[in-house]
Parts: structure tokens; sequence; C-alpha cells
């Protein structure tokens, strides 16, 4: 039930996104100064932005490069955080004080402000974000995974199977495999929703994908001048950032079996 | 309970570790600090330049060179390396190239405002996190804590900018209960404490449930149900110790992830902590600021995780590792 | 036995109703919510917000801004920029402008008691030109001043009178020294050093009585000022960077006002305008948004294609929806903040037509030409927005475009990566000589090391002879030409005009504002 619940909305999320540009006859990217800020009508939905463009197909197209990006970041950092994690828990000794030697310190490094002063490093654009982004995002897999590898490992049954001679790799696949992979898997999912977060919050301090692309923070970072004169700016890129994450949050409490 | 003697020795032998530990955090600052010394001077444009142009004004190249050499910007990368660890050492940050106040103080003069605002925010967001865990893990089908975790996981997947902009416009200026920003009240700090907790909260509250979860399903917690301790006794005392490792180490990841959202939050509030000065100093390229910032970041996480990680030894005894 | 709760599909909808409500219910209270803020501050009190620190601390060379009211300088600007007496009663210029003389007012008194006489004005000016260069929060000063002084030789206290002697004819001293670079504050304090041994000590109509920096500060009425005694006995000054908290703050009735460069946003403007409980005042300013050719390289090397993307350029649709109304299209090189300088008859026409015959004849370029902007200023205009808007009609007339966003714009345009740089410059005196000193002649740093490939021996001509002329008319007709240059080679060319709309509550009464953001705060008062 639960994981229908949130996975038919994250399916309906990514379906808006991708169908919406598709479908619409508004170039989300084209600016029209005849046509600024018209209210919502048949031809634009949920009206104009302030430099004339559909709000409804930006919304949208911003939710494509947002989803994207927060997705192939999730992926980069789930694979070296759980690598990392289990190469550690396993290994314990020096892999495992590599890795809390490299945690500490990609934790201790403040991530957004990091991530602002690279741009000045980087100059705005995708690699920066990502070159940002990963170095924040793996450290919260790979201790997930490296608790529970150990504690997987210290688990009776585990201690048992190999005081009667099993391998390091049957005990890894057969015994402590399964206990990761689902603190890795809630941690990715729980990934998902903080780089979307933190990427639309770059974007919002005005560090974001480089224009014509623009994702939902720079959506909401260019409405809020006009949060008062015309709410429904903000609102749109919002309501869409709020239901993603909702939905991304109970896809990770399904994943969980919670 | 045979607990005093096992503490005891778990402190001496405890000792070296927290020795070790020690050491890797002072490694980590430093690479740390070669680090931001790099990422801050390798960052192109030229400060001098940008310091003579602020309001708008073109300088000439003769004040360029002169302003450069004032500020040692000429020297090789190395030696302005070591000058600034020497005096960082010293415990002089060196002075802002805005307005060549002394960036230590200005940082001493910031951190209460910081940890006041982070603290208060832990406050919230632990206190929320805990009591409605624990609610949901020992009544599932009880409705208050139903809403109340309903409502928290919907706040916690709206990014703090949108909370803090929604809250200024809702309770600020359409309410006018509390102020917009700023610290010129007592009060001024709800908001934005607010806003930083309430993030900090979803994502505890999600782990936390997970963890009582499965602790709760746990041989030795089954055991001492079985022995007829009460519902409420084993999810509050032996579950929740059983899910507190996790629940630390997730809490240091989410005390760094508060000081990385405080630079937002107190963007947003016009809140005086280091975030805003950070993020004002980034803007205007004021380098001594930024590395100051970023290294005393380093310093204030690495510290914190270090402890968490002995707390998170002393409360599971399975890793303690002196076996059970 | 195992507590597995799961979540019903009625849970689902309830959770999203629930979020959806959340935020629908906030947006709507956000779009009307004006209710609270009744304001009502006692007389003697007031409260502003302003997007910077207005007091930048005693090692800046001025401490607190002009705006504060808290020094005066010897000249001061009009709402045109042009010089007008403040502690100067008037000057004037012998040895074809080699030598100045400021006589001095006579009846003004420091904060601290002490005379306002010749030697402390003069000690003053002298400590700037020590200390130079040097940074500062507001205008950075140069080695040896010359953007305020040119080549100073002496510097003398005469009665009554300052009088500074320069190696080369200066036509415009006043212009040039008005407003920052030439603050006069008490002698008494400055440390030997320059810095300032305390608070500033100066003759205005406040004087500063507390800041804390990043925070606020707090003005009290100068009981030493020669002038009628401010309305306000006291003032204080908050600092809200954030443009969305500052017009919080001033809807939810916590500041009675914003001013300073930058106070509202052009977007934030038609609301607050709209709204009968505020008082929105807009002047023209001397800021100007300017586009900068890369013309050392194709495709902007060539004239035509200048002129075709000059002419694709909807200036006026820029300055009515993107900048809501807060800047005039562009026309003359220097804006109207000028006055009579800027030449009039300049105007750049909108012709998408005649662009796209242009890039026809011209041949369109293959690769995509770079329309580069700061993230620096990103925030404090819609660049983005605008650069998109540019790109569209480059695109129309055939040029294709791409827009780039860098924080190290310096680093790109020495490199030569870009066509098109939009930025918004200002100038800190009264003195259009420095624009055009400064970016387009054409040995100008700007101009050389931006590879703008400006080189033109009669513009540099022009501009050199109108610096020395002290006639004033033939001075304008020289600038005049000087911007007809401009207008026909496009080097670089003004895209608006920019205002600097500042805002009190309909309570306050009296808010003025010069070209260069400075608001007489002495002369606001309570309305009725």
């Amino acid at each position: 039930m639960t994981r229908r619940g949130g996975a038919a909305l994250f399916a309906a999320v990514v379906l808006f996104c991708l169908l919406t540009p598709l479908l619409s006859p508004h170039d989300p990217y084209r600016p029209d100064l005849a046509r600024v800020l018209l209210p919502p009508s048949a031809e634009h939905w949920l009206g104009t932005d302030q430099a004339g463009r559909d709000l409804l197909t930006r919304t949208a197209a911003a939710g494509r490069a947002s989803l994207l990006f927060a997705l192939t970041v999730t992926a980069v950092t789930t694979v070296l955080g759980s690598a990392a994690g289990a190469v550690a828990g396993l290994a314990r000794g020096r892999p495992d004080r590599l890795l809390g030697f490299a945690a500490m310190g990609a934790l201790a490094v403040p991530g957004l402000t990091l991530a602002l002063a690279l741009t000045g490093v980087m100059g705005a654009g995708y690699g920066t974000l990502l070159a940002a982004l990963v170095p924040l995002g793996w450290v919260s897999c790979a201790l997930a995974v490296r608790t529970a590898v150990r504690q997987a490992a210290a688990a009776d049954y585990v201690q048992a199977t190999r005081s009667i001679g099993a391998s390091g790799f049957y005990l890894l696949r057969r015994a402590i495999a399964p206990q990761v992979i689902g603190p890795a898997l809630t941690v990715a999912s729980g990934d998902t929703g903080r780089m979307l977060a933190a990427a639309t919050s770059l974007s919002f301090l005005g560090v974001g994908p480089p224009p014509p692309d623009v994702d939902w923070g720079g959506m909401v970072n260019e409405a809020v001048p006009l949060l008062v004169a015309a709410p429904q700016l903000a609102l749109a890129p919002a309501l869409a950032l709020t239901v993603t994450g909702l939905a991304i949050a109970l896809m990770a409490d399904a994943l969980r079996g919670v | 309970m045979p607990a005093r003697p096992r503490r005891v020795a778990s402190a001496v032998s405890a000792l070296t570790p927290a020795l070790a530990r020690t050491a890797r955090g002072l490694a980590v600052l430093l690479v740390v600090s070669v680090f931001t010394f790099l990422l801050t001077v390798l960052a192109p444009g030229d400060p001098a330049e940008e310091i003579l142009r602020r309001g708008g004004t073109q300088p000439t190249p003769g004040s360029v060179a002169r302003l450069r050499a004032e500020l040692g910007l000429d020297a090789p990368l190395p030696v302005r390396y070591l000058r600034w660890l020497g005096d960082v050492l010293r415990g002089d940050l060196g002075d802002s190239y805005a307005d060549r106040a002394p960036v230590a103080a200005e940082i001493v003069s910031r951190v209460p405002a910081t940890l006041w605002l982070a603290a208060l925010a832990s406050v919230i967001a632990v206190t929320l996190a805990v009591v409605v865990a624990v609610r949901t893990v020992l009544r599932p089908h009880a409705l208050d804590g139903r809403i109340a975790l309903t409502l928290i996981v919907a706040a916690g997947a709206v990014p703090p900018y949108i909370v803090g902009v929604l809250l200024i416009s809702v309770v600020a200026v359409g309410l006018g209960t509390l102020p917009t920003g700023g610290a010129g009240s007592p009060v001024a700090v709800v908001l934005p404490a607010f806003t930083l907790g309430l993030a900090g909260a979803a994502t505890l509250l999600r782990l936390l449930r997970a963890d009582l979860v499965s602790a709760t399903r746990q041989p030795f917690v089954v055991l001492a149900r079985a022995k007829g301790v009460s519902t409420a006794r084993v999810v509050a005392v032996h579950a929740l110790r059983a899910a507190a490792p996790a629940a630390i180490a997730t809490a240091s990841v989410v005390a760094a992830e508060l000081l990385a959202g405080a630079v937002v939050v107190e963007t947003l509030f016009s809140w005086p902590g280091l975030g805003q000065y950070a993020v004002s100093a980034i803007r205007q390229r004021d380098l001594p600021v930024v590395q100051a910032y970023v290294l005393l970041t380093a310093a204030g996480t690495a510290l914190l995780l270090t402890l968490a990680d002995v707390c998170a030894a002393w409360a599971d005894p399975r890793i303690r590792g002196s076996g059970t | 036995m195992v507590m597995r709760h799961t979540y019903g599909r009625r849970e689902v909808l309830t959770r999203l109703a629930a979020a959806t409500a959340l935020t629908v219910l906030t947006a709507s209270v956000a779009a009307c919510a004006d209710g609270a803020g009744t304001g009502g501050s006692p007389t003697a009190r007031l409260t502003l917000a302003a997007p910077r620190d207005l007091a930048a601390g005693p090692r800046d060379p001025y401490f607190v801004h002009q705006s504060l009211g808290v020094w005066e300088p010897l000249v001061a600007l009009d709402e045109r920029l042009r010089p007008v007496p403040a502690l100067a009663t008037g000057w004037t210029s012998a040895e074809q402008g080699r030598k100045w003389t400021f006589r001095l007012r006579e009846d003004v008194v420091f904060s601290d008691g002490s005379p306002l006489t010749a030697q402390a004005a003069v000690t003053s000016i002298q400590r700037l030109r020590a200390i130079a260069p040097r940074q500062s929060a507001y205008f950075s000063l140069d080695e040896g001043m010359e953007a305020a002084y040119g080549e100073l030789t002496r510097l003398d206290a005469e009665e009554n009178a300052v009088v500074f002697t320069l190696a080369e004819p200066v036509a415009d001293l006043p212009a040039k020294l008005a407003g920052f670079f030439s603050m006069i504050q008490a002698p008494s304090a400055f440390t030997t050093g320059g810095d300032f041994a305390g608070d500033p000590v100066g003759t205005g109509p406040y004087t500063l009585a507390s800041w804390t920096k990043g925070q606020r500060l707090e003005l009290r009425a100068n009981p030493r000022y020669r002038g009628p005694r401010p309305a306000y006995a006291t003032v204080e000054v908050r600092t809200i960077p954030d443009a969305n908290a500052r017009v919080a703050a001033l809807r939810a009735g916590e500041v009675d006002g914003l001013f300073d460069k930058g106070a509202l946003l052009p977007g934030q403007v038609t609301a607050v305008a709209a709204d009968p409980r505020y008082r929105v005042v807009q002047t023209p300013s001397a800021l100007t948004h300017y586009l900068t050719f890369n013309s050392s390289r194709p495709p902007f090397s060539d004239p035509r294609l200048r002129e075709a993307a000059d002419l694709a350029i909807d200036r006026a649709g820029i300055a009515r929806t993107l900048l809501a109304g807060t800047a005039a299209p562009g026309g003359a090189f220097l804006s109207p903040a000028f006055g009579d300088l800027a030449a009039p008859g300049i105007t750049a026409r909108h012709d998408p037509a005649r662009a796209r015959e242009l890039v026809a004849a011209a041949g369109a370029p293959a690769e995509p030409v770079t329309i580069l902007i700061s993230s620096a200023e990103t925030g404090q205009f819609p660049y983005t927005d605008i650069a998109e808007v540019l790109r569209a009609a480059f695109e129309d007339a055939g040029l294709p475009a791409r827009v780039e966003v860098t924080e190290a714009t310096k680093t790109a345009m020495e490199a030569g990566r870009y066509d098109v740089f939009l930025s918004a410059y200002s100038v800190p005196n009264g003195d259009p000589d420095y624009l055009f000193r400064r970016f387009l002649r054409s040995d100008a740093a700007w101009n050389v090391e931006r590879r703008l490939g400006y080189r033109d021996t009669t513009f540099d001509g022009l501009i050199d002879r109108a610096a020395a002329t002290g006639d004033a008319a033939r001075r304008r007709e020289l600038y005049h030409e000087a911007q007809r240059l401009l207008a026909a080679d496009r080097p670089m060319t003004p895209l608006a005009y920019q205002a600097n709309p500042v805002v009190t509550r309909a309570g306050v009464r009296g808010l003025t504002q010069t070209a260069s953001y400075l608001v007489d705060l002495g002369r606001l008062e309570p309305a009725g």
C-alpha cells in the first residue's frame, strides 16, 4: 500500500515533468515581453511569469532539471558511499580509519558554503554542482552501511556462521548484505530528497544550473521579489517541490517497510 | 546490573582511542586548511582589484598593484599559506578585505548567535522527533501521533528556504506576532530556529522511527518483553537505547546539516550569525573571512563528530567491544 | 507482535491535502497580508532599514556613509549630479583651472565642539590622500586620489578657504571631489595612522550614537548642528541584506522606511507603490546598465553586427517589464542624471527587421555569441531574465546566442571569452570624465585589459580637451560630440538608466533622494 502511495505520487510528478514540456505549445525558456505576468487562462493554465514564459511548462521543465540532477547525484553518492562503507565495515583496521578520516573531512567542511565558494573557482554549472554535492552526500550512506555491516557482523548468527568456517565473501553475500541493503536504500531514498533540497537551495542562493536551464529553487529565487504582486510564481515551484519531497519521503518509508 | 566495573574499564580502554581520535581530528583540520587555502586562493579574479572596485568604481592599475603588495598577494603560494597558518595558530585570522576589521573579533562576536540558533533548532528537532517517534511506535494507530507524523514529514519535504519565506509572510507580516528577522528582540530567534528545527526534525524522526521499529524486533527486546517488562518501558528504554548508536551517527550528520542549513536560514532572516557572515563574505570575495569560516566550522564539526563517536561507542555495548 | 505500520491510501491523501492546504493558505495570506502593520512610532524616533551596513567602522576611510548625515563634504551633488555648496559656500578657479579656492561656511561647529577652520578641512582632506589606496565599503580611494583631484601639488589653508593647486588644468574640480572625496571630519576624529580614534566627528544634523556591525546603528540629533533641529531626535537604521526580509519588515510595521542603494528591487516596487500606506520615491540615479561589446574578435569586431545586436534589443520593453518601470530605456552614453551633459537626441531604436538585414548582409556567425553576466549582480537586478531576453532577440535577428553566468567575469573577459557583457556602472562623484577615461579611452584599463578593442584618437582628443576646458558650455559641446561618436561606434552601449526607488510609510514626510542615493534624513518629519 505504502509503496504504491509514494511511488504513485512520485511517478505522477515524473510524468508531469517529462510530458508537460512535450505536450505544451509553449517554450519554457523563451521570454516574451508582450505577455508578462498574465493571469491564468485557457492558453496559460497557470498564467505567465515575469518574463512572459508559461508558468506551467516552466515549472515542469524546472522539475525535469531538478529531479534529473538529484537522482544523478544520489546514484553517484550511493555507489561511492556503499562501497566505502562496506569495505570499511568488513575490513576494519586501516580502511576503516581511512573512511573515518575522509568522512570527518567531508562532514567537517560546511557543504553549502563550500559549494558557494566552489562556484567562484569553477564557475556556475552542473559540473560545479556535482563537485559540490557529491562530497556532501556520500558520507551518510557510507556511515550507515558501515554501521549496518558492523552490527550485522557482530550479530550472533553471523558469528556462528563464521565459527563454522564460512568465507568472508559468503558472509558478505548471504549474511550481511541483506542487513545492509535496507539501510543503504533508506539512506539513498532520503538522500534523493536531501540532494533535491540542497541543489535547489544553491539555486535559491543564486548558484544554479546554467541558463536557460532553471530548477525549482531558481524559480523561487526569481519569484521572491514578486511575492506580493504575483505569489503564484513562487507557489508553483514550491508546491511542486513539496509534493516531490513528500513522495520521496513516503517512498523511503515504504522501502524500509515501516 | 553490573554496570560500574564495566564502565570504569571501558573508560580506561577508551583513553587511547580518544587520543587517536584527537590526532585524527587534527590531521583532518590540517588537510582542510590546505584545501580551504587553495580554494580561496585559486579562485579566479584579483581580490585587490575587486576590493578597490567597491561602489562600482574602476580603480587605476597603480592602485591595484599597491594594494596587492600591501595584502601580501604577490608572495609565492607556499609562503602565503605558511604565513596564514602561522597567523591562525596565533589566533590571528587576518583582517577582512571589506572593512579591514579583524576577522577573529567579528567571528567571536557572531558565534553566540549561531550557537543559540543551532541549539534552539536542535532542541526543537530532537523534541519533535523523539516524542513523535516514540508515540507512533508505541501506539501506531493513535490519531494525534499520526497527525503529528504527517505534518512533520510534510513540512520536512519543503526546503528551509521555502518554509522560511512562508513563515516570514504568514507569521511575521500576516499575523504580526513575531519579528521578520534580525536579532533586535529576544523572540526574533523563534522563526529561524523553527525553520531550521523543522528540517532536522523530519530527518531525525524518519530514522529514529525506523530504528525503533527494527529495535523492537531484536531478540533482547523480545526477551525483555517476554520477561514481562511493559511495552512502554521496552520501547522507551531498551529499544531506544538499542536504536541510539545509529541515531547518534545520524544526529551528528543532522547537526552538520544544521550548520549548513543555518547558512540559508540566517541569510533569509538576517540573523547575525556566522552563516550570514560567510554568505556575504563569499559574495564580496572577502577571502580571509571565507577561510576563517570554513576552518572554524570544520574544527567545530570535527569536535562534534569525535564526541558522537565516543557517545555511540558508549551507547551500544556491541560496538563498545568489551563483549556482552 | 512486530509493530508494522502501513500508510493507507487515505493517509497519503491526507498528507498531500495537508501539505497543499498549508502552502495555499500561506501563499494567500502572503498575498493579502496587510493587516497588522500599524506602525505608529513615536514622533521622536524613526526606524529605517538599508540593504548594507551604513556604518563601516573605524578602519574605513569614512566610518559612516554620507547618507546618515553625520559628516558633510565641502561640495555635494544635487539630483542632477551638479556640484552644489555644502561646507563650502562657493568656489573660484584661477590659472586655467590649476588653482581652485573653496570658501568655507563660517557658522560651522563639529559635534565635538571645535570650530570648522580651513586648517581642519585641509587636515581631513590630506588624510584621505595619505591613506590612499585604501579600500572602503563605499568608495575606495585610488592611489593619489586622481579620480578626485587630478594631480595635486599643494593643498593650503587660507583665511577661511581651502586652496587646491594642481599640476594640470582641471575643468571641474568641484564635481570631481563632490561627496565622499571631500568629506570633512574634525582632526580629533583621526589617529596619526589615518584610522578613526573613536566615533566619527562631523558637522551634520546627526551624530552616531551606537552601532553594531552588520545589524543596526543609532543616530542622535546633533545639538551643535547649525541648521534646524531634525524632527526625529533618534533614527535607528537596521541592516537587512535580504530583499524579501527588508520588504517584510516594512510591511510588518517593524521599520518606517527603506533607503540606500537597492532598497527595493525592481520587482518589489509595483506592489509597494500601489499600496496607499507607503510613499515610494523614485529618482534617477547615476547607475546605468551597460552592454560592453567585445570588438576585438568576430562577430562584434564587425560594426554592422554590433549595430544589428543593438537594434534587436527592445529597451523600452525591458525597462517596462523586467525592470518594472524603475529604469528608463538607454540612449546617450551618459544617463539623464548628468543633466545637460547627457547628449540630447540620441535614442536607441528597436528595429528587428533592420537587425535581420544587417546580420544577413554581414553574415551570421557559426558559433553562438556569449552573453556574459556576473553572478554577483543577478541578485540585485533580474540579469538572468534580461540576458535571456537578449538571447531571444539576438536569435530572432539571426545571431545565435548563449548566456553565461560567472562570478569571475574579469577572468573571462581578459581571456576574451565573451561577446557582450551586461553590467551596471555608476560614478563616484559628479564628473563624467571618470566614465570616459576609465572605461573607453584608448589606453583605459577597462578597454585594454577587457579586450573591448576600441581605439579612436578622435574620441581620446575630445575627452582630453573636455577635461581641461574651463568653459562649461564648450565642455558640454565636447561631451555631446564624444557621446555621438560612441552612439555610432557602440563599444559600450547603455541598456537602461536605473532609478533607485526608496520608500517610507505614508506617515513620514519629506523623503528626497539625490542621484547618488543620498537621502536627507534631517528633512524627514511626521506627516500631518
